[in-house]
């Protein structure tokens, strides 16, 4: 079982303390969700986390080996950002090519959005149909952890139904930190919730902390 | 021992696979320097290795910079193959060098067959 260990995380920007003290501890098997109003720092702790962004304080450890570049530790993490990384020449196929996850093919057709288009080139594509490739070829690369920021957007919802049983098998092999505005969606996929608000990083028990926290209005 | 080894494999496989993606686009950008120092080349000889070295150097810099800003979100691409950007930046700059030095002996010696 590997894990990864987040803490001591400190970033300021312009003199605003957009994180403070963050502890983020994520195993294999769990699918851990950040909440998080907009500009509340959740896209930062994760870029943190992957190694592409510096704090002015930050301690990324992964199964206790301390890392400053956790995307350059082999076998360790993948990261989705939020707005994409597959360059518009790619067909879905190149990309699990690339990624080494050509064997799985007949395990992507199974859904009819990637069945469809296959061969089709990403510039060709709707933001919806492109967002799914993306995700499915970042979950399932060989990694001990998978980092989606904001899997959800641009998916309808049909799609995001598709999309959830992926992230819930894959989990079974891997730790899963996710971002997602859409929180009922996140808290029905997420064994593990947070709350990133006044930079601090509160671990939550159920929409009603959210109400509490200023999150969400009030429940509906 | 073999556990090492496959670790070795993955991690060259992906290295070579990121670096050829980033190399074949940062390579459009950066042909046209490579063909005018061609020219200089066959024009002044060994004499104007010394513009041709500030010419790619200049180049590098700014096909660098215009790679840099308008293609950011690409990095992840390469981030998620274990490369950074500065390893980008540092493996492209050698590549390139040993391809401009021989892409210069080859278009000399078609040069001198010619002409």
């Amino acid at each position: 079982m590997d894990f990864l260990e987040i803490d001591s995380i400190n970033l300021s920007f312009k003199g605003r303390q957009v994180l403070s003290d963050i502890y983020l501890r994520c195993q294999t098997g769990d699918i851990v969700g950040l909440l998080g109003r907009n500009g509340a720092g959740k896209t930062s702790l994760m870029k943190i986390i992957f190694g592409s962004l510096n704090a002015q304080n930050q301690s990324v450890r992964f199964n206790g080996k301390y890392t400053h570049q956790l995307f350059k530790t082999l076998g360790a993490i993948n990261y989705l950002p939020q707005n994409g990384f597959a360059m518009g020449y790619f067909s879905f196929y190149d990309l699990i090519q690339a990624f080494g996850l050509e064997n799985r093919v007949d395990e992507f057709r199974e859904i009819e959005e990637i069945r469809k288009n296959l061969n089709q080139k990403m510039r060709d594509l709707s933001g919806g149909i492109k967002r799914l490739m993306e995700i499915v070829t970042i979950l399932y690369t060989n990694n001990s952890f998978v980092i989606l920021d904001e899997p959800f957007s641009h998916l309808s919802p049909l799609l995001v139904e598709k999309l959830i049983p992926h992230i819930k098998e894959q989990a079974k092999f891997k730790g899963i930190i996710l971002s997602d505005h859409k929180y009922k969606t996140v808290m029905s996929v997420c064994n593990k919730y947070y709350l990133l608000s006044s930079g601090t990083l509160r671990e939550i028990e159920g929409e009603k902390s959210l109400a509490d926290y200023g999150y969400i209005a009030s429940l509906t | 021992m073999e556990k090492l080894a496959d670790k070795k494999m993955v991690f060259v496989r992906k290295w070579l696979i990121g670096m050829g993606y980033f190399f074949r686009e940062y390579t459009m950008y950066n042909l046209i320097f490579t063909y005018f120092a061609i020219d200089i080349f066959l024009e002044g000889g060994t004499a104007s290795y010394s513009y041709i070295f500030w010419l790619k150097i200049f180049g590098f810099i700014t096909t660098a910079t215009i790679y840099y800003w308008s293609r950011k979100k690409y990095f992840y691409f390469f981030h998620n193959f274990g490369l950074s950007i500065r390893e980008l930046f540092i493996s492209a700059f050698l590549i390139d060098a040993c391809l401009t030095f021989l892409a210069l002996i080859l278009s000399n010696l078609i040069y001198q067959w010619i002409f």
